[in-house]
């Protein structure tokens, strides 16, 4: 053996760190485009804080995590390194092992649905697993973001009282490093139940307007024909969506400009809310004229004390 | 702060309410029916309201007043 090496440049020390922590088995997936900077993650409540905001973003917000529903079983889907032998039979890999998984969860057809919009999605997931680590990846600059994989979404079929049947999220990481060389985690005392999605809650005039004076409802629609939730029989969501901050009204071309709202007042009889807007700047609107009525952003909600929902605006035309 | 207060279960936007006179804001509302439906006095509940909206509004904040000393140097 030569007493010449340049091992300390590029290998590493190897040494062992006491308890150090290994993959868990995964609990839930949070995939989107959520990254966090070294100041976000300078203390663990500071990160804590930051990954649940995103969570509640908007649709419209390009860093929203999208939490999927809990992981009820995990199979691994790895693509095995690939080999070459030489001719007197030494093995020799070729190329490195791709890490994949397929994971078992529940979703009813409604949430299906929403689960399939990401199928054959190149995106970043972060991995929750059951010691609260979340796992993903870190760039030269410390950015810490969901590794990215290609994500499919299978379908569950019907059943055929043999087996359980799932849906099944499959996912393969894009560049193997980034489950490896470039992993990172990130200690949390979240639970599954910290990290679920939003629901949509879909505006609708429940009643005819009056002018400046619009009666809104909402609604989350669900796959049973002809049948939705309604967001207004929940007593805490009448109460606290009664509140004018918590509504936003825009017009303009591309709904760029804000249009006062002035009162808002709970309207039981409509089964929703009495919104009105400032009637100065509505009547100073062109017929056909749209607006664009909605919930504030879900973060805002969220503060407010009305959770797990965002609004999906409704376009109320001017007669 | 907040941006909304609600009296008698209507909610008002502080910001729009603080840029209206007391008149503008009674006419915004006399007429519809949903705003406090049991006020006998409508105006004059109107008027309540807009005064006690108005107290919560920020005061103006004063400029400083000029150092006495720099002057005299």
């Amino acid at each position: 053996m030569s007493n010449f090496s340049i091992c300390g440049q590029v290998a590493a020390n190897t040494g062992g760190i006491d308890c150090d922590v290994t993959r868990g088995v995964p609990s839930s997936l949070i995939v989107g485009s959520g990254s966090f900077l070294t100041t976000d993650y300078a203390t663990s409540a500071g990160f804590k804080t930051a990954f649940l905001q995103k969570i509640k973003r908007a649709n419209t917000a390009g860093d929203k995590l999208f939490p999927f529903p809990v992981i009820q079983g995990n199979t691994d889907k790895t693509v095995a390194a690939k080999e070459g032998n030489l001719g007197y039979g030494l093995r020799v890999v070729l190329l490195r092992s791709k890490p994949g998984y397929e994971f078992d969860v529940l979703a009813g057809s409604s949430l299906e649905k929403k689960l399939m919009k990401f199928n054959n999605k190149t995106i970043p997931v972060y991995v929750f697993d059951d010691s609260s680590n979340i796992w993903g990846t870190i760039n030269s600059i410390g950015t810490f973001s969901g590794a990215l994989y290609l994500l499919t979404v299978e379908p569950r079929g019907f059943g055929d009282g043999q087996s359980p049947k799932t849906t099944k999220i499959s996912i393969s990481i894009i560049d193997s490093k980034d489950f490896t060389e470039n992993s990172k985690f990130a200690s949390t005392d979240f639970t599954t139940s910290d990290l679920t999605g939003l629901l949509d809650a879909v505006l609708f005039e429940s009643a005819v307007h009056a002018t400046n004076v619009y009666h809104i409802g909402a609604k989350i629609l669900t796959d049973a024909l002809n049948s939705f939730v309604d967001v207004h029989a929940n007593s805490i969501y009448a109460t606290g969506l009664a509140a004018a901050a918590n509504w936003v009204a825009k017009t303009g071309a591309t709904f760029g400009t804000s249009l006062a709202i002035t009162t808002v007042v709970d309207d039981p009889t409509n089964g929703g809310w009495t919104v009105t807007l400032d009637s100065t700047a509505y009547t100073a609107l062109a017929s056909g004229a749209q607006i664009k009525l909605n919930f504030t952003d879900p973060g805002t909600l969220d503060t407010a004390g009305i959770t797990g929902i965002e609004g999906n605006a409704i376009i109320l035309t001017k007669p | 702060m907040q941006k909304d207060i609600t009296i008698d279960g209507v909610s008002f936007m502080k910001d729009w309410a603080w840029s209206k006179t007391e008149q503008q804001f009674v006419d915004e509302f006399k007429g519809m029916d949903h705003i406090f439906p049991e006020a006998t006095d409508k105006a004059g509940k109107l008027k309540e309201a807009y005064s006690i909206i108005q107290k919560e509004k920020p005061k103006p904040i004063e400029p400083a007043k000029p150092n006495l000393l720099e002057a005299v140097k």
